[in-house]
């Protein structure tokens, strides 16, 4: 499907547009389900992007792009997740997360919100596998493991996913 | 397409669509007479910009360098280089070629790290992170080196202030401030990250 950016000098503005038509939803659904906050989401998929749009030169299509793109999205997350929860932690009053705490009792039965709950790993398997459909082999390039580990993971992360949704 | 799936994409859509009824409403209040740009669009306009940022910030930081570098040859070659003027090229030579190479390393380490990995790509994560906590946990006994060298022979040695020292002083404040920012700022950060990657967090 992207054959067209095989080769370096073919890439350009107007195929990074291309790309980002085609995976925009997809990054900003990864996003949110693994912020489980919209603010953040529209900043992870903006950064991913930018990190899409420097690095598709030297993208040869060894991989699928898809592949590239999610596993690009999983560490520009972390990275996010782990700065809101050092600011918090410095801020613990600040704004933000006063609504947040509202968030999460307003709709304390939101599946988003109780993702948030799980080790980030599980989220990621839960997320990937459930957004458009994709394989356990899919997945498993994605995150470079053996297709039975992924069926392993996401047994025990649907099965915390389910516990925690059952409490709450 | 069993409960999980369909809770998640259930939630994940509804939460899309008020965010972007949310977005659309703001714009028409922000940009009267204008059309409302969607989500979307905002974004790709924020990727492009900062594309364009980046490149030119580059841009100038190579030119930078080159032209710092042919003017110390140049010079040099010339025999008419004072002590304090190599001091002053060299200082821009090094600050040039330190921002390139991290503006360079802003621009595609995220993106060609991630091409072709030969592990868990969560391992692969966690291995970049404890990478960069080991590096900055060595700056810092390095710059104690360096500031009790410099404590000693300024003030005990009382060595003569050289043409060179007033930059090298320079330089050493800008590397300590380097560092305290590292430990103040992006060691917690990184610690945070790495228990995240870890199930900790």
């Amino acid at each position: 499907m992207f054959g067209f950016l095989n080769k370096k000098h073919q890439t350009s503005l107007k195929d990074f547009e291309a790309v980002f038509q085609v995976h925009y939803n997809y990054v900003f659904r990864l996003a949110l389900n693994l912020s489980g906050n919209m603010a953040d989401a529209e900043d992870i998929t903006q950064e991913v992007f930018i990190a899409v749009n420097n690095g598709l030169q030297d993208f040869e299509g060894r991989s699928q792009l898809r592949t590239w793109i999610y596993r690009i999205t999983i560490r520009i997350s972390s990275r996010f997740l782990s700065r809101r929860k050092l600011m918090d932690s410095i801020d613990d009053v600040s704004e933000s997360h006063f609504t947040q705490l509202q968030e999460v009792k307003a709709h304390d039965n939101n599946i988003l919100k109780v993702m948030l709950k799980l080790p980030l790993e599980q989220r990621t398997l839960i997320s990937l596998s459930a957004m458009e459909g994709l394989s356990h082999q899919q997945v498993a390039d994605i995150l470079n493991i053996p297709p039975g580990t992924v069926a392993s993971r996401l047994h025990t992360a649907r099965h915390n996913l389910s516990a925690l949704l059952g409490k709450s | 397409m069993d409960k999980i799936n369909a809770l998640l994409d259930a939630a994940t859509d509804k939460a899309l669509n008020a965010h972007q009824e949310n977005h659309k409403e703001n714009h028409k209040a922000n940009q009267t007479g204008k059309n409302a740009q969607s989500l979307k669009h905002v974004i790709l306009n924020n990727v492009t910009q900062s594309a364009r940022q980046l490149n030119g910030q580059l841009k100038i930081a190579v030119s930078a360098f080159v032209v710092s570098l042919f003017a110390l040859v140049w010079f040099y070659s010339l025999g008419t280089l004072e002590m304090a003027g190599v001091l002053v090229l060299s200082a821009w030579c090094a600050g040039s070629l330190i921002y390139t190479l991290y503006l360079a390393r802003k621009k595609y380490t995220v993106g060609s790290s991630l091409l072709n990995i030969n592990e868990d790509l969560f391992e692969h994560c966690r291995k970049d992170i404890r990478f960069k906590i080991k590096v900055i946990k060595i700056l810092g006994p390095v710059m104690l080196i360096e500031a009790t060298a410099l404590v000693f022979f300024v003030a005990i040695k009382q060595t003569p202030v050289a043409d060179g020292l007033p930059i090298f002083m320079t330089f050493s404040a800008l590397f300590a401030g380097f560092v305290i920012y590292q430990y103040a700022a992006v060691l917690p950060r990184l610690t945070l990250e790495l228990k995240l990657l870890c199930g900790e967090a």
